[in-house]
């Protein structure tokens, strides 16, 4: 509900606890996240919450990427694919510290 | 060192049906909201009007807008002559795309999944009808 698919958290978890491949882990994880954000969709829609001005443009370049991001990965060999998440799960947790310390105002 | 993954008639219909119904759903999405934001098609809020209030909570934020409460689905159903509506109609066709997906794809699924599937469908309608049922929070 609050647009965290938790994909972060759902790919770890299948590749390197389940030991699904990577490749399958992210496509199964973007699978639940599609049908968990479906659910969601409809409580946003009845209340007047999902505004096209910001949709439109949002799903466009999310749509390009997400094309972009389903052929590289299949070309890229599976090693690629788990370091890149892990850099992109490192990068977006330094992210958050470093915003949670800032609205604490430790930096 | 890549794995073979075996991929099953079900997946298959599941995937093939979201994917079909992904494009329609964006087709009508963007097409309509693009005539919308060029002002091509009128919506129920001007662009403007949009801008100035969209950090307002949403019962604020249509009051202000269009005088009026968006409740339910009639409030974007009911209008559509307007190009935000269309895209509206656009999301709610990608948010029902699993529904149909997973009901087909029950057809080529092996029993004990054809339960699981089931059950899914039904929390997907009942997100649908939650609104309906227990209000909008």
């Amino acid at each position: 509900m609050f647009g965290v698919g938790a994909g972060w958290a759902s790919v770890p978890v299948l590749n390197l606890i389940m030991g699904v491949p990577i490749k399958v882990a992210a496509a199964t994880s973007m699978g639940i996240i599609t049908v968990n954000g479906a659910a969601a969709t409809w409580i946003y829609l009845a209340n007047g919450a999902i505004l096209p001005f910001i949709v439109v443009p949002s799903v466009i370049g999310v749509t390009i990427g997400a094309r972009i991001g389903a052929r590289v990965a299949h070309r890229a060999k599976p090693v690629y694919a788990k370091y890149l998440v892990l850099g992109v799960m490192l990068f977006a947790g330094a992210m958050n510290i470093y915003k949670g310390c800032s609205n604490l105002k430790l930096f | 060192m890549d794995q073979q993954v075996e991929i099953e008639p079900m997946a298959r219909v599941f995937s093939g049906t979201m994917q079909l119904m992904t494009w329609i759903g964006l087709t009508i999405l963007v097409v309509f909201g693009l005539l919308y934001i060029t002002g091509l098609m009128p919506g129920n809020v001007e662009l403007e009007d949009c801008i100035n209030h969209w950090g307002k909570p949403t019962s604020d934020f249509w009051q202000t807008t269009a005088g009026r409460k968006a409740n339910g689905y009639k409030w974007f159903l009911m209008h559509l002559n307007t190009g935000d509506s269309w895209s509206l109609v656009g999301v709610a066709l990608l948010a029902f795309s699993p529904v149909v997906s997973l009901l087909l794809a029950s057809f080529k699924a092996p029993r004990i999944f054809k339960l699981i599937l089931f059950v899914l469908c039904l929390e997907l309608i009942f997100a649908v009808i939650r609104p309906f049922i227990i209000g909008n929070n």
